[in-house]
């Protein structure tokens, strides 16, 4: 593989972190696609999801899928893919749903291999009908905590927010990852948020939604305590969904994928890899 | 296939959306095979010492189907395809698609295999483990390296057995299987169908985008079959076309053919199928089989011979091929359906024209080995289950 190649794949990779985080705001924007065009699962080793569902209860809901928030080992919360964990959720206090949990160290990212290594996430979800008014709001943290020859910290908030009314909902969410911080480890430390609108009538919807984010890029990153090159990105994702029947949904989406600033150079070359990319589409989910 | 609900989870499924008022609902249901051997085999390997392939062994092939389903008020139907590997294997799920079907025909989005692939007809077979696209690999070590540093080996056998020329004339172009693309299927007319699929890559499981930059890829399938009774005789047949729509510099498309047909009368049947894969580097060879089935009531009876010949992975430098003769006598019982006892005998021979370090001596003079042929035997016993 060309050094280019490889650099495009790392700011592709940090761009879908970006996404990724951002999706995990557990009341952010809404989207009405029936599929998610910009999720990669090739790029597990670098790319990130944070959390659960949005909108769903509690915030502890780690999915089972393959993007995890870095290559960075020995961090439960970073590296976090399913592990083993405990996870209590509270019942609805009008309207308030807590959530707590502690986990396990993932083995892929053991990178010592001893095992030891733990997280714990906590998180709040308020969602309420006021009127015609739907209100969701919801946070967490969370933190990895190393042990042994990968004692270190790495930590993860998140915040967001959506309002509906009338069909429409509009909403946002921000999330923040920062991993090995008391050591110096800055690869794979990543932001993201988004802000969307959606408009739902009978079986159709539509939305139109924008995600700004940034990561400090594994290719130019140059292992611990030296933070040298970022990744980030924008997007602007605008969808549209037709439900023929109950669990089926078609739709059409159109993508436009942008960095925000050009990329610094790559590890062995003078420039940036810097990707910008259009795409359209159309889909088809069904859900049993 | 048997139409069987999930005990638990579909259940609970199809009971949460019966109490939405509408008159389509899901249907969930799972379906699959399982089929278990136990045969005796023996086999000998050139270019070994006291090698032993001897013995009685058991075959496993199971695949459990999940297929989520439901039609419209419009008639259109929807659904999904989930297939799981029985076995931990190196391709858990293989096909998993979604599916739209109705007048207008059939449209499969998702891993699967091409039309030309789905729509071949050859030459017909009861055993449980087939001349064509088995398991034969399983008792008789013609794929692959066989043996150990104990009898002197391993040493490279045959190659190209999956989806390849060297067992079997169910091909895909660059034996690129279940990947991801889309296919159409026309409406039946006449006893005619007729399938397109289009693949951008030979991607499967993944979704890494590709450059197309210089590399074989948009993958294009087109097949079709002719299905009909002239009273009491059944008649079948199919073509298939595809090709790599594109390819690196200086070299051509990739392009797979495949013919075949079948012949009924009176619980007889007589088939046969020729598939051949070109401008594929190492995957190129020629295939084909014929074979007579006789079924009465719950007993069948086949006799089927497949003949396949391969470049020579090892020795494809030299313009080397490998080729394999194999037979397959079976009987059938069917217990009930879905359920069938099965005993076949099978005899490979395989052959390829040099060996492991064939090349050039030191003088510079071309030196090729003996080829690393292997013959082998194979009777046993199945049981096929299927629901």
């Amino acid at each position: 593989m060309e050094a280019d190649e490889e650099g495009d794949l790392i700011v592709r990779a940090a761009i879908l972190a970006a996404v990724a985080i951002a999706l995990a705001g557990t009341a952010g924007a809404q989207s009405v696609l029936p599929l998610r065009p910009l999720t990669d699962p090739s790029t597990s080793h670098s790319a990130a999801t944070a959390d659960g569902r949005p909108g769903e209860i509690g915030a502890i809901q780690y999915r089972r899928d393959d993007r995890a928030v870095t290559a960075t080992p020995g961090f439960g919360e970073a590296g976090d893919r399913g592990v083993s964990r405990l996870t209590y959720f509270t019942p609805s206090l009008g309207g308030l749903h807590l959530g707590a949990g502690v986990g396990a160290v993932d083995p892929a990212f053991d990178n010592a291999g001893d095992g030891q290594g733990s997280s714990a996430d906590v998180s709040a979800l308020y969602a309420q009908r006021f009127g015609s008014v739907d209100l969701a709001v919801s946070g967490r943290v969370g933190l990895a905590l190393g042990a042994g020859t990968d004692s270190s910290v790495g930590d993860l908030y998140a915040f967001g927010a959506s309002v509906g009314f009338h069909g429409f909902t509009i909403g946002g969410s921000f999330a923040d990852s920062t991993l090995g911080k008391d050591i110096g480890f800055t690869a794979g430390d990543s932001m993201g948020w988004d802000v969307g609108i959606a408009y739902n009538t009978g079986p159709w919807g539509f939305s139109l939604s924008y995600l700004a984010g940034e990561r400090v890029d594994d290719g130019v990153a140059g292992g611990t305590g030296i933070a040298m090159g970022d990744g980030d990105t924008n997007k602007v994702v605008a969808g549209l969904r037709y439900r023929l029947g109950q669990g089926v949904d078609v739709g059409a989406f159109g993508a436009f994928v942008d960095p925000i600033s050009p990329g610094e150079a790559e590890a062995g070359t003078s420039i940036g890899s810097d990707v910008e990319g259009f795409v359209i589409g159309t889909g088809i989910q069904v859900d049993f | 296939m048997k139409k069987v609900l999930l005990s638990t989870s579909a259940l609970a499924l199809v009971a949460a959306y019966t109490s939405n008022a509408s008159a389509a609902e899901w249907e969930v249901r799972v379906g699959g095979y399982s089929t278990q051997q136990i045969g005796f085999a023996t086999s000998d390997v050139d270019g070994l010492v006291d090698e032993d392939f001897d013995g009685v062994d058991t075959v496993s092939d199971t695949e459990i189907f999940f297929l989520p389903s439901i039609t419209l008020d419009n008639g259109i139907r929807f659904g999904a395809n989930v297939q799981l590997e029985g076995n931990s294997g190196g391709d858990q799920i293989d096909e998993s698609f979604v599916f739209i079907s109705g007048s207008f025909g059939r449209i499969l989005i998702g891993s699967e295999n091409s039309a030309g692939y789905i729509m071949k007809i050859g030459a017909p077979s009861v055993s449980v483990n087939g001349h064509n696209s088995g398991t034969l690999t399983a008792f008789i070590p013609f794929s692959g390296n066989a043996g150990s540093a104990a009898s002197g080996g391993p040493v490279a056998t045959g190659d190209d057995t999956f989806r390849g020329t060297l067992y079997s004339t169910n091909l895909e172009n660059r034996r690129n299987n279940d990947v991801g693309r889309i296919t159409y299927f026309t409406p039946r007319l006449v006893g005619i169908q007729v399938g397109f699929s289009y693949a951008r890559d030979a991607n499967e499981d993944n979704d890494i985008q590709v450059d197309e930059n210089n590399a074989f890829g948009n993958f294009i399938d087109i097949g079709a079959n002719y299905v009909q009774s002239f009273g009491p005789i059944d008649v079948a047949v199919y073509g298939r076309w595809g090709i790599t729509a594109s390819s690196p510099d200086g070299l051509d498309n990739s392009q797979v053919y495949g013919v075949g047909g079948t012949l009924g009368f009176a619980g007889f049947t007589v088939g046969a199928s020729f598939a051949e894969q070109n401008n594929a580097g190492t995957d190129d060879g020629q295939s084909f089989d014929v074979g007579v089935a006789y079924e009465t009531g719950p007993w069948g009876f086949s006799f089927s011979y497949l003949h396949g010949s391969n470049v020579d992975d090892e020795n494809a430098a030299f313009g080397l091929d490998e080729e394999v003769d194999i037979f397959v006598a079976a009987v059938n019982y069917s217990l009930a359906q879905g359920v069938d006892l099965n005993v076949f005998g099978a005899y490979v021979d395989f052959e390829e024209d040099a060996g492991d370090g064939t090349g050039f001596d030191l003088e510079g003079d071309f030196v090729a080995t003996s080829g690393n042929d292997v013959d082998g035997f194979v009777i046993g016993t199945g049981i096929a289950l299927s629901f």
